[in-house]
């Protein structure tokens, strides 16, 4: 339930290991990598690593060969030996040269569709299309609206076969005699015919010959192409330590030591307090139940990894009022049952699975408390009268008189929310020593104690029928507060022991300030009766489920179609609607007042093979 | 039916406000080859989806360039969705009127040059409902004889034979395309005319004359600068559709201004309210910068849905050639800053 604790690695080898140090590093899998233009700076006078990839033409190449005798390569885990550039470099002009390969343009790179046209024309045996002694086979790329206007014209000289098309070209293998075939050609270049050459060759000859050596280097140009994208991360530092600095979680400080077990390197680590010039990554660890809210919590922006993690708050609260607002029984086991076989069973990746398996349990709770199953009222009442002793039901959310318990619990709920947001916000500017925003904001202790006390006169009042809206208390609990919003600023500069004066002058500030104080004012209003929806949805959650019963009784032998489509019609609409309205209560009611979030995700690299 | 035209308005408005922008503009002109104009429009810009799939390291500009235009062609049927049946749907027959006449031209001109496959080439297959001669037919045309023939029926057959020859060297290309524009314009203003009605029609009505009257602008221009032209032949080669200038004006212009003062003129008129800033670079430029900024203002401040459909079109044409003079800018190497001033948003 936390964020989880860093260090700052760095590993130091020398360049013969370098290679060996990268694949070791990022096969643990462990190392939130920092960008070697990050780390560089004047004092420490690194370097960054700058070595041409030619791997990523290689593979290019390769994929192109491949694709044109119609192989598709399998990949390996590894190569069986190493190649030098040359090596490869001989490969593919060898192969190509077997192959002939070559397309109209020089640096044409043959496309997943040209490959599977080729596919298609290999069947028909590229040595027998070269070996028509008075037909010419021509291949390649027609724009769709081209080979429309192909068919207005004199087609008694050419023949067309479509072998693949896409959005924009049909590929075509065009047939026509030899007599024909310049003015042919002469059409299909007005009609920006893109030719593909075909293959002059016995393709499974070549396939046999090259299969397992092109499979073998496009294995090791894969791997070393992975391995030239790590050198973005590493620092030469005094020219000869290379470096690969990053973040840890610190817990697998030894299984990372344990990664590079076999190479020599140096591994330096560090608390990320002592990198002020580089933001820590925040990895959030939260126990099963809560871990799937991590995804709204992602979804507004992680939190800086000095801050508290939010999640478990944010979680029971999106699970209590989600189960307010969808309180029934038979339809959160539904829920429950779905989201739970599909996250925790099925092992699905989507965390909405996992919060839907929550939040379901919840809408039990309260649809037990509400007395409701799949929409009838009726079946909980022997249970209620049995466990709470009461006439009918616990609550009777139909009834009238109900109506306003039900909005005023609501609001209830809403005011202590927003005080817990604003004790949240209080402990995390005193862990930010942000002293001025803790004491003097709307969402500080100045805004706690006036909201505070603004309930307690409502309730005592309400309730009691008692009055401390008295002038003593008034001035105190807010006066006092209001003070301190509006001189927030200059306040805050004092603390820090700048001048008080603000720039724009006092009454400008005053001035600004007084109006600043009516939003203020209006702000506590209208975040307090938010949480009205709360109440608003109970009853829309009953009266729609009262509308499917109806609709029940009124269909006779049909009922229990109605019943289940029903049922599920109102749990998918109001259900995404409930969903939905939740999270703005979350984000706009509680995250506004103690939350920022602005964290950077911890990101471990990827695994090279 | 006002208040579902107004649907048109704001499908026509949303679709302009996807339009290429500055930032487009001096990308588009950075770029350094036809591959990655097409990769950046591709990419970048609304023609995403018209652009979907294609090679852009194979792609022929020719092939490019129809397919920008042909783009054109689809958004303007995305927008008489909205047109419910009103008569602005017939906006697609003038551009079928236009690509018939292209067509009948370039037909004519493979004649001469024997050249046949550019008539295949220019066929106008998006719009080949629209069109109102067989296709199939006018591409097996070797002679007047059989182009009449395919003609027959149609208002071109008349003014096709009546230039029609045997002998192609002196042929008059010059007096027929002029006729064949005179059609298209007629054709523009019947449509006007009969499909709108009141303030809709006077306001398309200006914006149409206005097209032309700077169109003939620039013919006088290049008449008298380049050709010195007696004013019979200018008078013959202009289309007598007036809107800011009357008929006298034109006549002093054609019978005793001389070329450079033509400039002039269209300065002190009232279309200089419409020029930021004189910056001659050739007198297209000028009418056209003249004609963009009256059709925006249209298209920005009117909720007329014919208006502001018929302002898009326009717009959209001077967006299209702006990218045809950046592809030719780019393939001929032209300096950034120039083929960036040719530029007309």
């Amino acid at each position: 339930m936390s964020i989880v604790k860093m260090k700052f690695a760095s590993v130091i080898s020398d360049h013969e290991h370098l290679d060996a140090m990268l694949m070791a590093s990022s096969r643990s899998g462990l190392l939130h990598p920092e960008l070697a233009i990050n780390i560089i700076n004047e004092d420490n006078g690194g370097k960054v690593l700058n070595e041409e990839n030619n791997y990523s033409d290689y593979l290019n190449n390769l994929k192109n060969l491949a694709n044109s005798i119609g192989l598709t390569i399998k990949e390996r885990e590894d190569s069986s030996k190493s190649y030098s550039k040359e090596e490869i470099e001989s490969f593919i002009k060898d192969l190509s040269k077997d192959i002939e390969l070559s397309s109209c343009g020089e640096d044409v790179l043959l496309t997943e569709d040209d490959r599977k046209a080729l596919d298609k024309l290999s069947e028909c045996d590229f040595e027998a299309l070269h070996s028509c002694q008075y037909m010419h086979f021509d291949f390649g790329r027609l724009p769709l609206d081209s080979y429309k206007k192909l068919s207005y014209a004199d087609n008694k000289t050419v023949e067309t076969c479509i072998l693949h098309s896409n959005s924009q070209y049909h590929w075509v293998v065009v047939a026509t005699s030899n007599t024909f075939y310049g003015d042919v050609r002469k059409l299909l270049n007005s009609l920006f015919f893109e030719e593909i050459r075909i293959p002059n060759i016995d393709v499974h000859e070549v396939i046999s010959r090259y299969e397992e050596r092109l499979e073998d280097i496009y294995a090791f140009c894969l791997r070393n192409d992975e391995l030239y994208h790590l050198y973005d991360y590493v620092t030469i530092m005094d020219d000869k330590d290379y470096t690969l600095s990053g973040f840890i979680p610190a817990n697998k400080e030894e299984e990372y030591r344990a990664a590079f077990k076999d190479i020599p390197v140096t591994i330096k680590l560090e608390d990320p307090s002592e990198r002020p010039d580089l933001k820590a990554p925040t990895l959030l660890k939260n126990n099963r139940f809560f871990e799937p809210f991590e995804m709204f919590v992602e979804m507004y922006s992680l939190p800086d990894y000095k801050d508290f993690d939010p999640t478990v708050f944010l979680g029971i609260t999106y699970c209590l009022l989600f189960g307010i607002m969808f309180g029934d029984l038979g339809q959160g086991f539904l829920l429950f049952l779905g989201g739970t076989y599909l996250y925790d069973i099925k092992k699905k990746k989507n965390k909405l699975f996992g919060i839907i398996s929550r939040i379901g349990i919840f809408a039990m709770v309260f649809g037990f408390l509400f007395g409701s199953v799949f929409g009838d009222e009726e079946i909980l009442v022997p249970v209620h009268q049995t466990l709470f002793g009461t006439e009918h039901k616990l609550i009777e959310v139909m009834d009238g008189s109900y109506t306003m318990i039900l909005l005023g619990g609501a609001v209830a709920i809403g005011m202590i929310l927003i005080l817990v947001s604003m004790g949240f916000n209080i402990y995390k500017n005193y862990k930010r020593k942000a002293w001025g925003e803790l004491l003097f904001s709307t969402s500080g202790v100045a805004g706690f104690i006036f909201y505070s006390y603004v309930i307690f006169a409502a309730a005592n009042m309400v309730l009691l029928g008692g009055n401390v809206l008295t002038a003593p208390f008034i001035i105190i609990f807010v006066v006092l507060p209001f003070i301190c919003f509006l001189l927030k600023e200059p306040l805050t500069e004092k603390l820090e022991g700048k001048p008080m004066t603000p720039k724009e002058g006092w009454p400008s500030f005053i001035m600004q300030g007084l109006f600043e104080m009516i939003a203020t004012i209006l702000e506590y209003v209208s975040n307090t009766m938010s949480f009205l929806r709360v109440g608003g949805f109970i009853l829309s959650h009953a009266g729609m489920m009262l509308v499917v019963m109806t609709l029940v009784g009124m269909t006779g032998v049909a009922g229990p179609v109605v019943f289940v489509i029903g049922n599920l019609f109102v749990m998918g609409l109001e259900g995404l609607i409930v969903g939905i309205q939740t999270l703005r209560l979350e984000y706009y009611e509680m995250f506004s007042r103690y939350y920022d979030g602005g964290g950077k995700k911890y990101v471990a690299l990827a695994s090279v093979r | 039916m006002e208040a579902v035209l107004n649907a048109m308005t704001t499908k026509t408005k949303a679709i302009y406000a996807k339009r290429l922008k500055d930032t487009d503009y001096n990308n588009l002109v950075q770029k350094r080859s036809v591959p990655e104009i097409a990769s950046y429009l591709k990419n970048e810009t609304y023609f995403r989806d018209s652009l979907d799939g294609i090679n852009e390291k194979a792609l022929h500009r020719g092939q490019l360039e129809i397919l920008i235009r042909n783009d054109l062609i689809i958004r303007l049927s995305k927008i008489l969705r909205y047109a419910f049946g009103s008569k602005a749907t017939g906006f697609t027959d003038t551009i079928a009127t236009q690509s018939e006449i292209n067509l009948i031209q370039t037909v004519i001109r493979s004649f001469v040059i024997r050249d046949y496959d550019q008539v295949v080439a220019k066929l106008p297959v998006i719009i080949e409902s629209h069109i109102t001669f067989d296709l199939k037919a006018i591409v097996a045309c070797r002679s007047f004889d059989e182009l009449l023939s395919v003609l027959k029926g149609t208002p071109y057959h008349d003014i096709v034979e009546r230039y029609a020859k045997t002998d192609m060297n002196d042929f008059d290309f010059t007096g027929l395309d002029q006729e064949l524009h005179r059609y298209y314009y007629q054709r523009m203003q019947d449509f006007v005319r009969n499909s709108f009605k009141g303030e809709d029609r006077e306001a398309v009505e200006e914006l149409f004359n206005t097209e032309v009257e700077l169109d003939n602008i620039s013919k006088i221009y290049r008449l008298k600068k380049y050709f010195n032209a007696s004013p019979a032949i200018i008078r013959s080669l202009i289309t007598p559709i007036y809107s800011r200038f009357s008929k006298k004006d034109i006549e002093d212009i054609i019978e005793h201004t001389d070329a450079d003062h033509v400039f002039d003129r269209l300065m002190d008129s009232s279309y200089k309210n419409y020029i930021k800033e004189v910056n001659f670079l050739y007198i297209e430029h000028t009418t056209k910068m003249i004609n963009y900024n009256m059709n925006k203002r249209q298209i920005l401040f009117s909720s007329d849905p014919n208006l502001v459909l018929y302002a898009y079109m326009v717009l959209m044409g001077i967006e299209i050639e702006n990218i045809i003079d950046i592809i030719e800018g780019v393939r001929y190497k032209v300096p950034v800053d120039q083929i960036k001033r040719m530029l007309i948003y």
